[in-house]
């Protein structure tokens, strides 16, 4: 009888355990994202228009406080930018292998959806423009701290330019699940292939 | 503000390593007597707040889980062991039980987030992590004559095979995936 009340208790020990593994986690949020890959007038790759849609939880979270304003909002836009910069605006891009360096945002625009979720606009520019003819580019959004989950919802969401959807082809989207600290996200790698 | 001391309170308590940490030093300290109580919450308090607060300057980017478990498996069989401990060897366990626990409820960096939010949310797992053991160590601290301690000691085992069985689980992830 004891063996079995014991069995019992370690059953119900390891078992109230592995939920509490399982929901265990800190503060974890989503953005949508879109993006428009922008050339000069030399046709080369000089930047990227990037959309964000943050979640109505973290945005309430950032918001808490703030004055929502459009004066306050763009103050918000501007404390966004300033973390992400320290961050490479959670941008790994890399054309046939090579990182290619990003330049500081200085074009932006922020506002709520109807969800009360915070959209965020910037244009993200490389340090020095690209010819990107002949070679494939490889676009990673990813949080290193992996608090964000940062997703395309679709390729619908990555638009070329006129001259690079020319000499390029269709944007690819691949997902690959990564076990962060708490829990598990998916980090999104966009591939296009120009010629 | 106050969701996010709220969140910084829940946290050791939904993260097992943390609570079978917490819980095993309170087993522990309570075991040893009224005399080890003060300075190792003033110790725990300390080693949790130093930690969560270095977190907001520079953070580990190491899985403490397995040093979690690991520590609460050995203070567990510290308390069924019931030896007398002199107070330095204490004082190192709350110490270092303090700094994984504080490293390990680092602050999330949400690019944007402004004013007192993350402190209300340190200062919540900081209060709540010193709370848990201070909560155990007095139970512990009745219970430690009972049956001749024999309870204190029960507990203490469920403890070590609690951490051992999360540690087994944790380093078989995947391949039970």
């Amino acid at each position: 009888m004891m063996k079995i009340y014991r069995l019992f208790c370690g059953l119900a020990l390891s078992g109230l355990l592995c939920i509490g593994t399982a929901s265990a986690g800190g503060v974890h949020y989503t953005i949508s994202a879109s993006t428009h890959f922008y050339t000069d007038q030399a046709g080369q790759l000089a930047g990227m228009h990037m959309n964000w849609v943050y979640d109505p939880e973290v945005s309430a979270f950032i918001l808490d406080g703030r004055d929502t304003s459009a004066a306050g909002l763009a103050q918000v836009a501007e404390d966004i930018l300033a973390d992400l910069d320290e961050l490479n605006y959670f941008t790994a891009l890399s054309i046939a292998g090579a990182p290619v360096s990003l330049s500081q945002v200085s074009e932006y625009s922020i506002k709520l959806t109807d969800q009360q979720g915070l959209q965020l606009g910037f244009q993200l520019p490389l340090a020095q423009a690209v010819a990107v003819d002949g070679k494939t580019f490889e676009l990673v959004l990813s949080d290193p701290d992996a608090t964000a989950d940062i997703n395309y919802n679709g390729v619908e969401r990555l638009r070329l330019a006129e001259s690079l959807a020319e000499q390029c082809a269709a944007p690819t989207l691949q997902g690959r699940s990564v076990a962060a600290a708490e829990h598990e996200l998916t980090v999104q790698t966009v591939t296009i292939a120009c010629e | 503000m106050m969701e996010f001391f709220i969140q910084g309170v829940l946290h050791p308590l939904l993260m097992p390593a943390h609570l079978l940490l917490l819980l095993a030093l309170g087993l522990l300290v309570g075991q040893q007597g009224v005399g080890a109580l003060k300075p190792l919450c003033a110790v725990l308090l300390l080693s949790v707040l130093l930690a969560c607060v270095s977190t907001l300057h520079w953070r580990l980017r190491l899985d403490l889980e397995v040093a979690l478990l690991v520590c609460a498996m050995v203070t567990g069989v510290l308390a069924v062991l019931r030896l007398e401990l002199p107070r330095w060897p204490l004082i190192l366990l709350g110490i270092l039980a303090g700094v994984l626990v504080g490293l390990d409820s680092a602050a999330p960096r949400i690019p944007g987030l402004r004013g007192h939010k993350i402190h209300m949310l340190l200062a919540g797992t900081v209060l709540s992590s010193t709370l848990i053991m201070l909560i155990c160590a007095l139970l512990a601290l009745m219970l430690r004559h009972l049956l001749e301690g024999i309870v204190i000691r029960v507990l203490g085992a469920w403890i070590a095979a609690g951490a051992i069985l999360v540690l087994a689980l944790y380093l078989l992830r995947d391949r039970l995936a």
